[in-house]
Protein backbone atom coordinates (compact mmCIF):
# COMPACT_ATOMS: atom_id res chain seq x y z
CA UNK A 1 0.00 0.00 0.00
CA UNK A 2 1.07 3.70 -0.72
CA UNK A 3 1.23 6.20 1.52
CA UNK A 4 -1.99 7.91 1.69
CA UNK A 5 -2.12 11.68 0.43
CA UNK A 6 -3.33 14.54 2.31
CA UNK A 7 -6.72 15.19 1.68
CA UNK A 8 -7.34 11.80 -0.03
CA UNK A 9 -9.47 8.61 1.22
CA UNK A 10 -7.46 5.61 1.44
CA UNK A 11 -9.84 3.13 -0.17
CA UNK A 12 -9.59 -0.33 -1.61
CA UNK A 13 -11.87 -1.11 -4.88
CA UNK A 14 -11.41 -3.20 -7.44
CA UNK A 15 -12.71 -3.31 -11.25
CA UNK A 16 -13.95 -6.23 -13.25
CA UNK A 17 -13.14 -5.44 -16.85
CA UNK A 18 -15.47 -8.02 -18.44
CA UNK A 19 -14.53 -9.93 -21.60
CA UNK A 20 -17.90 -11.09 -22.24
CA UNK A 21 -21.31 -9.53 -22.75
CA UNK A 22 -22.81 -6.82 -19.95
CA UNK A 23 -23.94 -9.21 -17.18
CA UNK A 24 -21.63 -12.15 -17.74
CA UNK A 25 -18.32 -11.03 -16.00
CA UNK A 26 -17.68 -12.87 -12.51
CA UNK A 27 -18.56 -10.32 -9.93
CA UNK A 28 -15.42 -9.47 -7.31
CA UNK A 29 -15.74 -8.18 -4.12
CA UNK A 30 -15.16 -4.49 -3.89
CA UNK A 31 -14.75 -2.43 -1.08
CA UNK A 32 -13.29 -4.35 1.84
CA UNK A 33 -11.58 -7.14 2.22
CA UNK A 34 -7.98 -6.50 0.98
CA UNK A 35 -6.42 -5.04 3.50
CA UNK A 36 -4.08 -7.41 5.68
CA UNK A 37 -2.33 -6.62 8.40
CA UNK A 38 1.19 -6.19 6.65
CA UNK A 39 -0.32 -3.73 3.96
CA UNK A 40 -0.46 -1.19 7.46
CA UNK A 41 3.09 0.34 8.01
CA UNK A 42 4.64 2.19 10.94
CA UNK A 43 3.55 5.94 9.98
CA UNK A 44 1.01 5.21 7.37
CA UNK A 45 -1.47 8.04 7.87
CA UNK A 46 -5.04 7.56 6.92
CA UNK A 47 -8.88 10.33 6.35
CA UNK A 48 -12.19 9.08 6.99
CA UNK A 49 -15.09 11.50 5.47
CA UNK A 50 -16.61 13.92 7.73
CA UNK A 51 -20.08 14.26 8.64
CA UNK A 52 -21.96 17.67 9.90
CA UNK A 53 -23.50 17.37 13.12
CA UNK A 54 -26.55 17.64 13.31
CA UNK A 55 -29.36 18.06 16.32
CA UNK A 56 -30.78 14.63 15.44
CA UNK A 57 -27.27 13.33 16.28
CA UNK A 58 -27.38 14.93 19.50
CA UNK A 59 -31.03 13.70 20.66
CA UNK A 60 -30.92 10.66 19.23
CA UNK A 61 -27.62 9.83 21.02
CA UNK A 62 -28.77 11.00 24.15
CA UNK A 63 -32.10 8.80 23.91
CA UNK A 64 -30.22 5.52 22.59
CA UNK A 65 -27.37 6.27 25.38
CA UNK A 66 -29.48 7.56 28.36
CA UNK A 67 -27.07 10.21 28.29
CA UNK A 68 -28.82 13.46 29.46
CA UNK A 69 -26.46 15.17 31.13
CA UNK A 70 -27.74 18.74 30.88
CA UNK A 71 -24.66 19.92 28.84
CA UNK A 72 -25.69 17.97 25.88
CA UNK A 73 -29.54 18.62 26.22
CA UNK A 74 -30.35 21.98 27.44
CA UNK A 75 -28.88 25.11 26.04
CA UNK A 76 -29.14 27.87 28.72
CA UNK A 77 -27.10 25.35 31.36
CA UNK A 78 -24.42 24.74 28.50
CA UNK A 79 -23.94 28.32 28.31
CA UNK A 80 -23.59 28.82 31.75
CA UNK A 81 -21.46 26.43 31.27
CA UNK A 82 -19.44 28.31 29.56
CA UNK A 83 -19.85 26.63 26.07
CA UNK A 84 -21.71 28.33 22.77
CA UNK A 85 -24.42 26.20 23.54
CA UNK A 86 -25.53 22.52 23.33
CA UNK A 87 -22.11 20.51 23.02
CA UNK A 88 -21.64 16.79 21.72
CA UNK A 89 -21.31 13.93 24.25
CA UNK A 90 -17.64 12.94 23.87
CA UNK A 91 -18.60 9.30 23.63
CA UNK A 92 -20.72 10.23 19.71
CA UNK A 93 -17.39 12.07 18.25
CA UNK A 94 -15.55 8.70 19.51
CA UNK A 95 -17.85 6.46 17.96
CA UNK A 96 -18.08 8.52 15.26
CA UNK A 97 -14.31 8.93 14.35
CA UNK A 98 -14.12 5.35 14.75
CA UNK A 99 -17.11 4.99 12.82
CA UNK A 100 -16.57 6.88 9.84
CA UNK A 101 -12.52 5.71 9.58
CA UNK A 102 -13.93 2.35 9.07
CA UNK A 103 -15.25 3.87 5.53
CA UNK A 104 -11.29 3.87 4.15
CA UNK A 105 -12.21 -0.21 3.71
CA UNK A 106 -8.92 -0.90 5.12
CA UNK A 107 -10.83 -3.17 8.15
CA UNK A 108 -11.39 -5.72 6.09
CA UNK A 109 -10.30 -8.40 7.93
CA UNK A 110 -10.74 -7.38 11.18
CA UNK A 111 -10.85 -9.79 13.67
CA UNK A 112 -11.21 -7.99 16.88
CA UNK A 113 -11.59 -4.51 18.00
CA UNK A 114 -8.93 -4.00 21.66
CA UNK A 115 -9.85 -1.68 22.85
CA UNK A 116 -9.58 2.27 22.79
CA UNK A 117 -6.76 4.09 25.33
CA UNK A 118 -6.32 7.92 26.20
CA UNK A 119 -9.10 9.17 24.84
CA UNK A 120 -8.90 13.78 25.32
CA UNK A 121 -11.35 15.51 24.34
CA UNK A 122 -9.89 18.50 23.51
CA UNK A 123 -12.21 21.11 22.38
CA UNK A 124 -15.68 21.13 22.17
CA UNK A 125 -18.14 20.10 19.60
CA UNK A 126 -21.01 21.87 18.34
CA UNK A 127 -24.25 21.49 16.73
CA UNK A 128 -23.55 22.55 12.80
CA UNK A 129 -19.48 21.21 13.05
CA UNK A 130 -18.41 18.66 10.11
CA UNK A 131 -15.90 16.83 11.90
CA UNK A 132 -13.63 14.12 10.29
CA UNK A 133 -11.41 11.40 11.48
CA UNK A 134 -7.33 11.24 10.58
CA UNK A 135 -5.60 8.48 12.25
CA UNK A 136 -1.81 7.48 11.99
CA UNK A 137 -0.45 4.01 12.83
CA UNK A 138 1.50 3.97 15.47
CA UNK A 139 2.41 0.56 16.18
CA UNK A 140 2.33 -2.42 14.09
CA UNK A 141 3.56 -6.25 15.98
CA UNK A 142 2.44 -9.79 15.07
CA UNK A 143 0.12 -11.18 17.81
CA UNK A 144 0.77 -14.25 19.68
CA UNK A 145 -2.18 -15.83 17.66
CA UNK A 146 -0.56 -17.66 14.53
CA UNK A 147 -1.76 -15.88 11.19
CA UNK A 148 -3.08 -12.49 13.10
CA UNK A 149 -1.09 -9.07 13.63
CA UNK A 150 -2.23 -6.03 15.58
CA UNK A 151 -2.35 -2.34 14.75
CA UNK A 152 -3.08 0.89 17.02
CA UNK A 153 -4.00 4.00 15.29
CA UNK A 154 -4.02 6.58 16.70
CA UNK A 155 -6.83 8.85 16.28
CA UNK A 156 -7.30 12.68 15.71
CA UNK A 157 -11.06 13.91 15.67
CA UNK A 158 -10.56 17.55 13.04
CA UNK A 159 -13.36 20.01 12.75
CA UNK A 160 -14.08 22.31 9.60
CA UNK A 161 -11.27 24.78 11.13
CA UNK A 162 -8.62 22.10 11.55
CA UNK A 163 -8.96 22.28 15.06
CA UNK A 164 -8.43 18.40 17.17
CA UNK A 165 -11.49 18.21 19.64
CA UNK A 166 -10.50 14.84 20.17
CA UNK A 167 -7.58 12.16 20.40
CA UNK A 168 -7.12 8.39 21.23
CA UNK A 169 -5.47 5.92 20.23
CA UNK A 170 -7.40 2.52 18.81
CA UNK A 171 -6.06 -1.15 18.30
CA UNK A 172 -7.37 -3.93 16.24
CA UNK A 173 -6.32 -7.57 15.47
CA UNK A 174 -6.11 -8.32 11.89
CA UNK A 175 -5.48 -11.21 9.97
CA UNK A 176 -2.10 -11.75 8.28
CA UNK A 177 -2.37 -12.04 4.03
CA UNK A 178 -2.38 -15.58 3.04
CA UNK A 179 -4.34 -16.89 6.37
CA UNK A 180 -8.00 -18.60 5.71
CA UNK A 181 -9.41 -15.98 3.94
CA UNK A 182 -13.50 -15.92 3.37
CA UNK A 183 -13.06 -16.62 0.06
CA UNK A 184 -14.20 -13.27 -1.39
CA UNK A 185 -11.11 -13.79 -4.34
CA UNK B 1 -59.25 8.48 3.39
CA UNK B 2 -59.09 5.04 1.00
CA UNK B 3 -57.72 3.94 -1.90
CA UNK B 4 -59.71 3.92 -5.07
CA UNK B 5 -60.83 0.87 -6.77
CA UNK B 6 -59.76 0.29 -10.37
CA UNK B 7 -63.33 1.57 -11.71
CA UNK B 8 -63.05 5.08 -9.78
CA UNK B 9 -59.14 6.05 -11.19
CA UNK B 10 -60.20 8.25 -14.52
CA UNK B 11 -57.43 8.38 -17.03
CA UNK B 12 -56.24 12.20 -17.14
CA UNK B 13 -57.35 13.18 -13.85
CA UNK B 14 -55.37 14.91 -11.89
CA UNK B 15 -55.04 14.30 -7.92
CA UNK B 16 -53.64 17.17 -5.66
CA UNK B 17 -52.70 14.88 -2.23
CA UNK B 18 -53.41 16.97 1.19
CA UNK B 19 -50.59 15.69 2.86
CA UNK B 20 -47.59 18.14 2.51
CA UNK B 21 -44.28 17.29 4.41
CA UNK B 22 -41.65 19.68 5.27
CA UNK B 23 -38.22 17.86 4.79
CA UNK B 24 -35.79 18.22 8.05
CA UNK B 25 -32.10 17.94 8.52
CA UNK B 26 -32.91 14.68 10.73
CA UNK B 27 -35.22 12.98 7.91
CA UNK B 28 -32.02 13.51 5.58
CA UNK B 29 -29.79 12.08 8.03
CA UNK B 30 -31.31 9.07 9.35
CA UNK B 31 -32.70 8.02 6.07
CA UNK B 32 -29.00 8.43 4.51
CA UNK B 33 -27.66 6.38 7.30
CA UNK B 34 -29.84 3.90 7.51
CA UNK B 35 -30.02 3.23 3.96
CA UNK B 36 -25.64 2.84 4.12
CA UNK B 37 -25.40 5.80 1.92
CA UNK B 38 -21.90 7.52 2.59
CA UNK B 39 -22.49 10.36 -0.03
CA UNK B 40 -20.89 13.58 1.44
CA UNK B 41 -23.06 15.64 -0.37
CA UNK B 42 -25.93 14.39 2.11
CA UNK B 43 -23.34 14.23 5.30
CA UNK B 44 -20.75 16.68 5.33
CA UNK B 45 -21.48 20.84 5.02
CA UNK B 46 -17.88 21.82 3.87
CA UNK B 47 -18.04 19.17 1.66
CA UNK B 48 -21.30 20.16 0.02
CA UNK B 49 -20.34 23.82 0.19
CA UNK B 50 -17.93 23.15 -2.98
CA UNK B 51 -20.45 21.53 -4.77
CA UNK B 52 -22.47 23.13 -7.49
CA UNK B 53 -25.27 22.85 -4.87
CA UNK B 54 -23.49 25.07 -2.52
CA UNK B 55 -24.92 23.15 1.11
CA UNK B 56 -26.37 19.68 1.46
CA UNK B 57 -28.80 18.30 -0.44
CA UNK B 58 -31.55 15.71 0.60
CA UNK B 59 -31.34 12.34 -0.66
CA UNK B 60 -33.29 12.01 -3.64
CA UNK B 61 -34.38 8.29 -2.52
CA UNK B 62 -35.88 9.82 0.69
CA UNK B 63 -37.90 12.43 -2.00
CA UNK B 64 -39.06 9.18 -3.73
CA UNK B 65 -40.14 7.64 -0.38
CA UNK B 66 -42.12 10.58 -0.24
CA UNK B 67 -43.69 10.23 -3.28
CA UNK B 68 -44.19 6.61 -3.06
CA UNK B 69 -45.64 7.44 0.73
CA UNK B 70 -47.65 10.57 0.51
CA UNK B 71 -50.20 9.38 -2.25
CA UNK B 72 -51.22 5.99 -0.56
CA UNK B 73 -53.81 7.22 1.45
CA UNK B 74 -55.82 8.91 -1.57
CA UNK B 75 -55.06 6.43 -4.04
CA UNK B 76 -53.99 2.92 -2.84
CA UNK B 77 -55.08 2.42 0.86
CA UNK B 78 -56.48 -1.06 0.71
CA UNK B 79 -57.50 -1.11 -2.72
CA UNK B 80 -53.90 -2.49 -4.20
CA UNK B 81 -51.85 -5.64 -4.46
CA UNK B 82 -48.73 -4.14 -5.12
CA UNK B 83 -46.41 -1.80 -7.00
CA UNK B 84 -45.05 -2.98 -9.92
CA UNK B 85 -42.44 -1.51 -10.18
CA UNK B 86 -40.70 2.03 -11.31
CA UNK B 87 -40.55 2.99 -15.24
CA UNK B 88 -39.12 6.34 -14.91
CA UNK B 89 -37.64 8.65 -11.82
CA UNK B 90 -36.43 11.85 -12.44
CA UNK B 91 -34.92 14.32 -10.13
CA UNK B 92 -35.19 17.64 -11.81
CA UNK B 93 -33.97 19.72 -9.02
CA UNK B 94 -32.38 19.02 -5.73
CA UNK B 95 -34.49 18.86 -2.56
CA UNK B 96 -32.76 20.95 0.16
CA UNK B 97 -33.54 20.78 3.98
CA UNK B 98 -36.20 23.13 4.81
CA UNK B 99 -37.80 22.41 1.60
CA UNK B 100 -41.91 21.48 1.78
CA UNK B 101 -42.92 18.80 -0.64
CA UNK B 102 -46.15 18.43 -1.98
CA UNK B 103 -47.15 15.35 -4.51
CA UNK B 104 -49.85 15.42 -7.57
CA UNK B 105 -50.88 11.96 -9.23
CA UNK B 106 -52.09 12.01 -12.90
CA UNK B 107 -54.04 8.45 -14.24
CA UNK B 108 -52.08 7.65 -17.51
CA UNK B 109 -53.87 4.72 -18.63
CA UNK B 110 -55.50 1.44 -17.09
CA UNK B 111 -56.23 -1.72 -18.47
CA UNK B 112 -58.09 -4.71 -17.33
CA UNK B 113 -55.54 -7.59 -16.42
CA UNK B 114 -55.26 -10.97 -18.44
CA UNK B 115 -54.35 -12.82 -15.72
CA UNK B 116 -56.43 -11.25 -12.71
CA UNK B 117 -59.78 -10.73 -13.37
CA UNK B 118 -60.20 -9.14 -10.21
CA UNK B 119 -57.21 -6.41 -11.06
CA UNK B 120 -56.45 -3.72 -13.14
CA UNK B 121 -53.37 -2.03 -13.90
CA UNK B 122 -53.41 1.70 -13.49
CA UNK B 123 -50.35 3.45 -14.84
CA UNK B 124 -50.02 6.60 -12.99
CA UNK B 125 -47.27 9.76 -12.88
CA UNK B 126 -46.81 11.44 -9.94
CA UNK B 127 -44.94 14.47 -9.01
CA UNK B 128 -43.33 16.68 -6.09
CA UNK B 129 -42.86 20.18 -6.09
CA UNK B 130 -41.48 22.36 -3.62
CA UNK B 131 -42.86 25.38 -2.02
CA UNK B 132 -41.23 27.36 -4.82
CA UNK B 133 -43.76 24.98 -7.08
CA UNK B 134 -40.55 23.34 -8.74
CA UNK B 135 -40.71 20.27 -10.03
CA UNK B 136 -38.23 18.28 -7.93
CA UNK B 137 -39.44 14.48 -8.64
CA UNK B 138 -41.68 12.38 -11.40
CA UNK B 139 -42.26 9.11 -10.94
CA UNK B 140 -44.32 6.92 -13.81
CA UNK B 141 -45.40 3.69 -12.35
CA UNK B 142 -47.83 0.57 -12.77
CA UNK B 143 -50.15 -0.25 -9.98
CA UNK B 144 -52.37 -3.79 -9.77
CA UNK B 145 -55.69 -2.20 -8.45
CA UNK B 146 -58.45 -4.33 -7.50
CA UNK B 147 -61.16 -4.11 -8.83
CA UNK B 148 -64.66 -3.24 -6.65
CA UNK B 149 -66.14 -5.71 -5.46
CA UNK B 150 -69.09 -7.37 -6.76
CA UNK B 151 -72.15 -5.80 -4.14
CA UNK B 152 -74.37 -8.86 -2.83
CA UNK B 153 -77.80 -7.97 -2.85
CA UNK B 154 -80.01 -9.25 -0.09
Amino acid sequence: MTRAEEGALVTQSITVKGNDAPGTARPKVTGQGDTFWEDLELGHWLRGPGVTITDAHLVQWAGLTGDWVSLHLDETYAAAAGFAGRIVHGPLSLSLSLGLLTQTGIFGNVTAWLGVDAVRAKAPVYIGDTIHPQAEVVLTRPASKPGQGIWTLEYSTVNQRGVIAMTFRSSFMVRCRGTEERGNG
Amino acid sequence: MAGLYFEEFVVGDIHRHAVTRTVTETDNLLFTTLTMNSQPLHLDEEFAKDSVFGTRIVNSVFTLGLVAGIHVSDLTLGTTLGNLGFEDVRFPKPVLIGDTIRVESEVLEKRESNSRPDTGIVRLEHRAFNQRDEVVCTLRRAAMIKRRPAEVSA
